[in-house]
């Protein structure tokens, strides 16, 4: 079984060579390599997350044998794994589920990059997860960066463009700054791998010259990292990169990039600086207060919306603030209910890009809500996804955003007043406001649209009917019908969805206590 | 007697849920074998429940654990039994009587109405699942289904009047549950179990007002001031307080009045909002514990709200012309009422608390279901316009006059009884707010007065000149509505004369001995 320690390599070479070769084959071998890929990288983590597991400790594995400092390394535990498997299958679903979309929303031409760019962010994802040395960890933040600009662009219209460039100049400043973070803590410390880091700076004295800089540097870290995952204030770029991209790309943006940084942050936060340092400096409770910041704002920003993508995509913002709330609890329970949650908002966010993009194909591609009328009944499928992950968001229970509720709360009730109480009440005011936007979204979608017609003439007029909708002659033409037999991938995809959703729902228990393993083994 | 298996409970929910979805999937040929289907599943129900009740199985049904203080269980305790008595006693009346309103609610623009049959017999599930909660999960569980479950039964008409209600509601009910969760979390951190045991499941320690932690959950150094929890008592009294419209928050009843006239008699005059009460009642008696919240702030602040909503209910029953909104802002005060009880902290308190749980839901739901009948035979929605009402519809208005006699609680029915309770509670508690409470109730009994014999005045003696040809051609409704009205007429009288049986057992329930 020690061939499985080359596993987390292998998958991370795997992708990249894939992308090298995908540039240069025509658009369906590239799609059946993306493919492929994903099925062999979730094989692949699943092996190496069954041997960690039954090990019981995390592995070091030096790439190509040339120690430290010299060479690199690639370190995974249960977490690493477990999560790497858990991306692939993210990734997949995403995939699968707008892969009927992929003829209107990308140019014939240009599939081929497509594929190219998903298999590179595929492999900067998987770098992010397993890499142990933090100039690596820079490196393939970049590729993410240029891989998902190119995501956000490769659907040619003004906005995306617009949208592309806005995430690139925001992304970059974040990464301008990670890059300066770890150069100063290169300085201080004289190491790039995580490990020795941690060493070195056990050692530096509490009184000494270097407790200052090494502050900063570590802000400067985390700062670039919020940026890069959007916490707010930081947040403007990602309604419309989320918002306009293609549908697949909007679910593994919101869903995988944005948690890969995270998952470094949780990894600098454990490898670099020792979790213990962290949380007694006053880092985590900037994060706390920027996290609650964001759980109200984010909502409030959706609620205003009037679109049904970038409502979702706003949702994310207020998800990300939930997820910093529980680093900034500062203990260890925080930290897992955070993990847990960004497995469950990742579940169900990509649930909902995928289900939206088929109510929005029953409403003549419109996104705004006075359309969407009755497209539940036109693609039921889709209006059950939609309907599971609003009650999931709101956490209804059984399902996983339940569980990610109750955990915070769980938490929030054994910490000082100071925050204990800013805690629940925002969550308590969050969910309401998490329930006035999905619900209205549901009961819109569930509302039959020719029984709106009567009751629509005298409330809101003229102004919000669909154009295309009244033909040449002003006969009502009525919107498509897509049945589960039309669309057999994209319904499975949905059910698949909504079986992982219940699945984190109802296992949470076995779930929480592999978090629990995997960040024991972590540091 | 032996104990009956524990898989009853599991047949008691899922009858009425299953036979709910039924109606969506059995094509019926006929409108009438939907609704003999419905009756028959909803009095199955009924019987099997009744069964339930009075040969109750020892100890609980534990479904599924979720982690170890978190499971689904069932069991029915003496409280339990009265709400679920209480509607498995109303439904089947509602289902008969909804078979003819149904007929006049739906037109081309509403949903069908299998929608409403199913999601009205799942409803019931629902409700069910509520009173049986062995535990404060579970009930939050089924709390929370019954919010999604009743959405289609407002929603029904699809007019934007319903639609904007529905919101309302929705967000009202989720909101609420959100705060309602909080108090969960801490009694699972802070109790023993989350498990319903009367007096409460903390470990107080009223000398020091410390709150301590049991071993197994957290260590001694999380030992809580009791203040905190006191505060976190009002989260979950306000939280679950959404759906009994507990003012500020009960602009959503009102609202709601856009729903078919089933769905607000036995849902928003019964099911639903008499589900936030039994919370608040699990909650103050069976997970905090009086002893920990009684003569605090805890008990002051949602005290002083009460009494102000039973002002304020009336108040605005009388000021309201639209004859079904005038009924849900009377529920809004009479709810109140039951909160008072509850909040008064002591057994007899309790006991005005259950038995007007009991007595209001009759009471409310005969004259919901006489407003409702008065729609379907005349279409019309105002009070000022039943002048003479009275004379063609007569065995309508004697079931509505008795109801509002009985609300206002006149001596030989029902209401009496349950109004009798509450005050003697409060004088007995020695309560300073709790003497203001009692005047409260006198005051909302004139207003009461004044508000539900405005109608009955106007439908038995219109005024001068009134052109009694013009309501001639109304009549009756025909037996489906007229067979509730008797037995509900039957059943006030009853416990108004012979109350004794009925506050024994309250008595016992409230001293947990039943």
């Amino acid at each position: 079984m020690e061939f499985v320690r080359n596993f987390p390599a292998i998958s991370i070479l795997a992708c990249m060579f894939a992308a090298i070769i995908s540039s240069g084959l025509p658009r369906k071998v590239g799609r059946v390599v993306n493919y492929s890929l994903i099925v062999l990288v979730g094989i692949l983590s699943l092996t190496t997350f069954i041997y960690t597991l039954n090990l019981g400790e995390s592995v070091v594995y030096v790439m190509g044998m040339f120690p430290a400092p010299w060479g690199n390394e690639i370190r995974f535990g249960v977490l690493e794994s477990g999560m790497a498997l858990f991306f692939s299958i993210i990734m997949a679903l995403s995939m699968w589920g707008g892969r009927h979309k992929m003829k209107d929303e990308v140019a014939t031409d240009k599939e081929f990059l497509y594929y190219v760019l998903v298999d590179l962010l595929f492999s900067s994802l998987l770098a992010l997860i397993y890499t142990n040395d933090l100039f690596t960890a820079y490196v393939f933040v970049e590729i993410n960066t240029i891989a998902a600009c190119g995501l956000i662009m490769i659907r040619q219209n003004g906005r995306t463009i617009e949208a592309a460039v806005r995430y690139m100049v925001m992304s970059l400043l974040g990464s301008g700054l990670l890059l300066l973070g770890i150069m100063m803590t290169y300085d201080i410390t004289g190491h790039l791998l995580m490990s020795n880091i941690k060493e070195a700076i056990a050692t530096i004295p509490p009184t000494g010259g270097y407790v200052e800089p090494l502050l900063i540097a570590i802000t400067l870290m985390v700062i670039g990292l919020c940026i890069k995952s959007a916490l707010f204030p930081f947040h403007s770029w990602l309604p419309d990169a989320y918002g306009y991209s293609t549908v697949s790309s909007a679910a593994i943006l919101s869903s995988l990039v944005s948690k890969g940084y995270i998952f470094l942050l949780i990894k600098i936060f454990y490898r670099v600086i020792g979790f213990d340092t962290i949380a007694n400096s006053k880092i985590l409770n900037v994060l706390f207060i920027f996290g609650l910041i964001a759980m109200i704002s984010g909502s409030l920003s959706a609620i205003k919306e009037n679109d049904i993508r970038r409502m979702i995509a706003f949702s994310s913002v207020a998800q990300i603030g939930y997820i910093y709330m529980g680093f900034g609890m500062g203990n260890e329970f925080g930290m897992i209910a955070s993990i847990f949650h960004i497995l469950s908002h990742a579940a169900t966010k990509s649930m909902l890009f995928i289900s939206a993009i088929g109510l929005t194909d029953v409403s003549h591609g419109s996104r705004k809500f006075i359309d969407l009328t009755g497209s539940a009944h036109r693609n039921k499928v889709a209006g059950v996804g939609f309907l599971v992950g609003s009650l999931s968001m709101v956490g209804f229970p059984l399902f996983s955003g339940f569980i990610s509720k109750l955990q915070f709360m769980d938490v929030a009730s054994a910490l000082s007043y100071s925050k204990m109480l800013p805690a629940l009440i925002v969550l308590g005011i969050s969910t309401i406001l998490n329930a006035i936007y999905f619900m209205k979204t549901v009961l819109r979608i569930y509302t039959p649209l020719e029984k709106m017609g009567a009751n629509r003439a005298q409330a809101d007029v003229a102004t919000n009917t669909v154009a295309s909708r009244v033909g040449i002659n002003g006969v009502v033409v009525e919107p498509d019908f897509i049945l589960f037999k039309n669309e057999k991938i994209y319904g499975i995809v949905i059910i698949l969805f909504i079986a992982l959703n219940v699945a984190l729902g109802v296992c949470s228990n076995s779930i929480i206590a592999w978090i629990k393993t995997g960040l024991e083994m972590f540091s | 007697m032996v104990g009956l298996s524990n898989l009853w409970y599991l047949a008691l929910i899922l009858l009425p849920i299953i036979g709910g979805i039924g109606v969506f999937l059995i094509p019926f040929k006929k409108r009438s074998l939907m609704c003999i289907y419905v009756e028959v599943i909803t009095v199955l129900t009924s019987l099997l429940s009744f069964f339930i009740l009075f040969n109750r199985p020892e100890g609980q049904y534990k479904l599924v654990t979720f982690v170890e203080k978190f499971s689904i269980a069932f069991a029915f305790d003496g409280m339990g039994t009265i709400f679920a008595g209480l509607i498995s006693f109303l439904w089947p009346l509602a289902s008969l009587y909804a078979f003819e309103y149904m007929k006049h609610e739906v037109s081309e623009h509403s949903c069908k109405e299998t929608t409403f049959f199913g999601f009205y017999t799942m409803t019931f599930g629902v409700t069910l699942g509520i009173a049986s909660a062995a535990n404060l999960l579970t009930m939050y569980i089924f709390y929370e289904m019954l919010t999604l479950v009743t959405v289609p039964l407002i929603i029904f008409s699809l007019s934007r009047e319903a639609t904007l209600a529905t919101r309302t509601y929705l967000y009202y009910s989720l909101g609420g549950a959100a705060f309602g969760f909080v108090a969960l979390i801490f009694l699972s951190n802070f109790g023993v179990n989350l498990d319903f045991s009367l007096g409460g499941v903390l470990n107080f320690d009223a000398v020091s007002d410390i709150v301590k932690v049991p071993s197994t959950t957290l260590d001694a150094s999380h030992d809580l001031p009791a203040n905190v929890l006191r505060l976190i008592y009002l989260f979950g009294f306000f939280g679950f307080g959404v759906k009994t419209a507990v003012w500020p928050l009960s602009s959503w009843l009102p609202k709601a009045g856009v729903a078919p006239t089933p769905v607000t008699a036995l849902l928003h005059a019964v099911a639903v909002v008499k589900s936030g009460a039994f919370a608040i009642l699990r909650i103050t008696y069976f997970s905090f514990g009086t002893d920990v919240l009684k003569g605090t702030f805890a008990q002051f602040v949602p005290m002083a709200i009460v009494i102000f909503t039973i002002v304020y209910g009336c108040s605005q029953a009388v000021r309201e012309r639209h004859f079904k909104r005038r009924l849900a802002y009377s529920t809004v005060s009479n709810l109140s009422y039951i909160l008072f009880g509850a909040l008064i902290m002591s057994p007899i308190g309790m006991i005005g608390a259950l038995s007007h749980m009991l007595f209001h839901g009759v009471m409310k739901i005969c004259s919901f279901f006489c407003a409702g009948a008065v729609i379907t035979r005349t279409g019309k929605e105002y009070v000022y316009e039943l002048d003479g009402l009275g004379k063609t519809m007569p065995k309508t208005f004697a079931a509505f006059t008795i109801s509002s006699f009985a609300l206002m609680g006149v001596p030989g029915l029902c209401g009496f009884i349950s109004k009798f309770n509450l005050a003697r509670g409060a004088v007995e508690s020695g309560n300073v707010l709790a003497y203001i409470g009692v005047g409260a109730l006198l005051v909302s009994a004139l207003l009461t007065a004044i508000y539900m014999l405005q109608v009955v005045i106007r439908a038995y003696f219109p005024e001068k000149g009134f052109n009694v040809a013009s309501v001639e051609r109304y009549s009756d409704p025909g037996w489906q509505m007229l067979v509730p009205f008797g037995i509900f007429i039957i059943t006030m009288v009853y416990f108004g004369l012979f109350s004794d049986g009925i506050v024994e057992l309250l008595n016992k329930v409230a001293m947990g001995l039943f």
